[in-house]
């Protein structure tokens, strides 16, 4: 039998000389890691603002719901389509915002198949409503990790994204984010960092946002 | 993609005599290499941040083949289809038969540097599948079809109007438009369609990791995003090199990749991908293809001294560093890789006889080298190459030095071998050399030494050499005096 290309191209991989390689210097994990929990949180916020992202707290004297409401009503979003993950599950809020009676939701879970959501996510909703499983202070990045309640397209497709991220989920560094996630039972088929909203600066180098994916991204910090 | 490597020479006067490049080129690199160094300061020690940079990247070629062996196995766990290509044309027939398999007759295409040294877009296009490329700078690129002008912004040298005849054209807007935005949010509006509607996505790879068999793709825009989410076939597109040993080596080499290349602190979106989606997901792709191209990439990795140019993660930072690039731009390169990363890598991808003047056209001031994330020294690799194709390498396809040149620098060997020949012919070359002096310098010098003259002055040599002027300040005879352990002049 003929050897495979992949056989053929390892074999002669593995024949070439070696070669001697420099030690790694050590680097150190961004200063973030080192902050307290409160400052990690302010680290991550101002980030997320400098990318233009809009960040809101929850009042625990309000519910929940009225501030989905207001945030809604801040930016003119009226259709959403939500996620049912775990984080946003634990916040309460999908029930609270089936509440929200100028609000028109769908969740995910309420569609046969991918062409129908598809068809929703880009031609009907204003917002995809998802949890962040991590923030990440050193960039201000969000960290989703998608699965059957975290569809990919809810945080992409629409023209904005609002996330829910608790607040013991900010973390000072990408590598602990990852570290967590990649301990869990079952992989998630992809992982996204988001920091800020789409952009492109393609034509003269003139920045816009909202390129192809959410031209705004909202963080809603529980 | 049409190789156009032999043009340089051609490409680079007409750039340098067109007044919208040069304008252009003296705000552009400056600013993205400004906006480097500003970004680089978040690391406590950014020389350190480099150095471990080059070490991952070099440490993973030096464990290549198990890293490439560990990935596949991994990727394939996840429920991913490896296919390994030796070279541009067994890559391109697969992802055609991939497509043709599954009905497809039209691909959403993320930027990728990979696809266009495959010619993968012509490839389709000839088996009746339109290929959309969907970053706004390849867009343009690929509707004007013109080469990308710079790594990070392919048409960020065109011009708003030219932008908006072609959209006119292609019927993307109505009326003419010459606001940067507006035409932007036009391509949007068309390329949403195609995001919709078509049901495979082709994008590169930023790195692969071994140890989880992950693709890591980098972006602004959300197309690759939208090209990996939406459709039901994903292929992505690796050159063998790009695979790393682990998460935390990806994690830092995404530090420094997007601070080099756009001075970020990180794009917008970083993705990763482990397998195809889960039968229970309601998007991602069902099939995820991943293509392993060689394409001459062992050959380039058995030479130990080429080998470092695989390290290479395509930030761009070298180009904005480069003063040759400063004054010409991304066209003379003549292929998908420009300034000096593609004068490294394209001599090794396509031989020496269609790009000798890449590597020629290098003044070896080294300031590439002292941006470069992960160590590549291209002024050592651009004297290897000439070395190599003075030689006649047959394994880069050097042709050898011209026979005059040869027959100079063969008799230059001699003379310089034998002092008294050497005296005679010093004092005749001085004395031919100072008839074109005026005053203390040369300007211009006669045959083939023009060239060389045109561009620079030489001081006149005075008239009488070192050792003449010794022997007259110090009569007594060299014997005589104390041994000093200096040689002789
Ligand atoms: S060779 Fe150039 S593009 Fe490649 S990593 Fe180095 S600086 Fe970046």
């Amino acid at each position: 039998m003929s050897v495979s290309v992949r056989d053929q191209i390892l074999v002669r991989l593995r024949q070439a000389p070696a070669r001697a390689v420099a030690e790694r210097p050590p680097v150190a994990l961004p200063k973030e890691t080192g902050l307290a929990r409160d400052d990690r949180i302010e680290a991550f916020c101002a980030r997320f603002a400098e990318q233009t992202g809009i960040v809101y707290h929850r009042d625990p004297a309000r519910d929940i719901g009225e501030t989905l409401a207001e945030i809604c009503r801040e930016h003119g979003i009226i259709r959403v389509i939500s996620g049912f993950d775990s984080v946003l599950a634990a916040s309460g809020l999908p029930d609270a915002a089936m509440g929200i009676p100028e609000l028109e939701i769908r969740t995910q879970a309420g569609f046969a198949d991918r062409e129908e959501f598809a068809e929703a996510v880009f031609a009907w909703a204003d917002a995809g409503l998802t949890g962040a499983d991590y923030g990440v202070a050193e960039s201000g990045s969000l960290v989703l990790a998608f699965d059957r309640n975290h569809a990919r397209l809810l945080s992409l497709a629409p023209g904005a994204h609002i996330a829910v991220l608790p607040r013991d989920r900010v973390v000072g560094a990408y590598e602990q984010a990852m570290a967590e996630l990649g301990g869990a039972r079952e992989k998630p088929s992809q992982i996204a960092f988001v920091t800020g909203p789409s952009m492109t600066a393609d034509i003269q180098g003139m920045p816009f946002k909202g390129m192809h994916g959410p031209g705004k991204i909202i963080v809603f910090l529980v | 993609m049409k190789v156009t490597t032999e043009q340089y020479r051609r490409v680079a006067a007409r750039e340098m005599a067109d007044e919208y490049t040069k304008s252009f080129l003296r705000l552009l690199p400056a600013r993205l290499a400004e906006r480097r160094k500003t970004a680089f300061t978040d690391f406590s020690d950014p020389a350190a941040a480099r150095a471990a940079g080059a070490a991952i990247r070099a440490g993973a070629l030096e464990n290549l083949p198990q890293l490439l062996a560990t990935f596949e196995k991994n990727a394939k766990a996840a429920g991913a289809r490896v296919f390994w290509a030796r070279d541009a044309a067994a890559a391109n027939r697969y992802i055609v038969d991939t497509a043709r398999e599954n009905g497809i007759s039209g691909v959403t295409k993320g930027k990728s540097m990979i696809t266009e040294e495959l010619g993968l877009n012509e490839a389709l296009a000839e088996n009746g599948i339109r290929a959309w490329e969907t970053d706004l700078g390849e867009f343009i690129t690929q509707l004007l079809a013109c080469p990308p002008f710079h790594i990070v912004g392919p048409a960020l040298n065109i011009p708003v109007a030219r932008i908006s005849e072609i959209f006119l054209e292609k019927g993307l807007i109505s009326r003419p438009e010459h606001d940067p935005v507006q035409l932007g949010l036009a391509a949007r509006r068309f390329l949403r369609e195609k995001f919709r509607h078509l049901e495979m996505g082709i994008t590169g790879v930023n790195l692969a990791v071994a140890d989880s068999g992950t693709l890591i793709n980098v972006e602004n825009e959300g197309n690759i995003r939208l090209s990996k989410s939406r459709p039901r076939i994903q292929v992505a597109v690796m050159s063998l090199e790009k695979v790393v040993a682990d998460m935390p080596d990806a994690m830092h080499l995404i530090r420094l990749l997007c601070r080099s290349c756009t001075g970020q602190q990180v794009s917008a979106y970083v993705s990763m991908d482990t397998g195809p989606r889960k039968d229970d997901e309601i998007d991602g792709p069902e099939q995820l293809h991943i293509v392993i191209l060689d394409n001459g990439r062992t050959r380039i990795y058995e030479d130990p001294v080429t080998r470092q140019a695989l390290r290479c993660i395509r930030c761009g930072a070298c180009l904005n560093a480069c003063p040759v690039y400063g004054q010409i731009g991304g066209y003379p390169y003549g292929w998908a890789y420009s300034g000096p990363m593609g004068q490294v890598l394209s001599p090794l991808l396509l031989g020496f006889a269609r790009t000798r003047d890449l590597f020629s056209a290098c003044t070896l001031c080294g300031k590439c080298r002292d941006v470069c994330p992960v160590g590549i020294d291209h002024p050592g690799l651009m004297l290897y190459y000439r070395n190599r194709d003075a030689v006649g390498d047959p394994d880069f396809r050097g042709t050898g030095a011209p026979r005059p040149e040869k027959a100079v620098y063969g008799a230059y060997a001699i003379i310089a071998g034998h002092p008294l020949l050497w005296r005679v012919f010093g004092a005749m070359a001085r004395r031919a050399i100072n008839c074109y002096a005026r005053g203390n310098t040369i300007g211009k010098g006669p045959g083939v030494l023009k060239g060389w003259f045109a561009l620079r002055d030489l001081p006149a040599p005075p008239s009488r050499s070192f050792r003449d002027q010794w022997k007259r300040r110090h009569p007594a005879p060299h014997a005589a005096r104390p041994a000093s352990g200096r040689k002789q002049p």
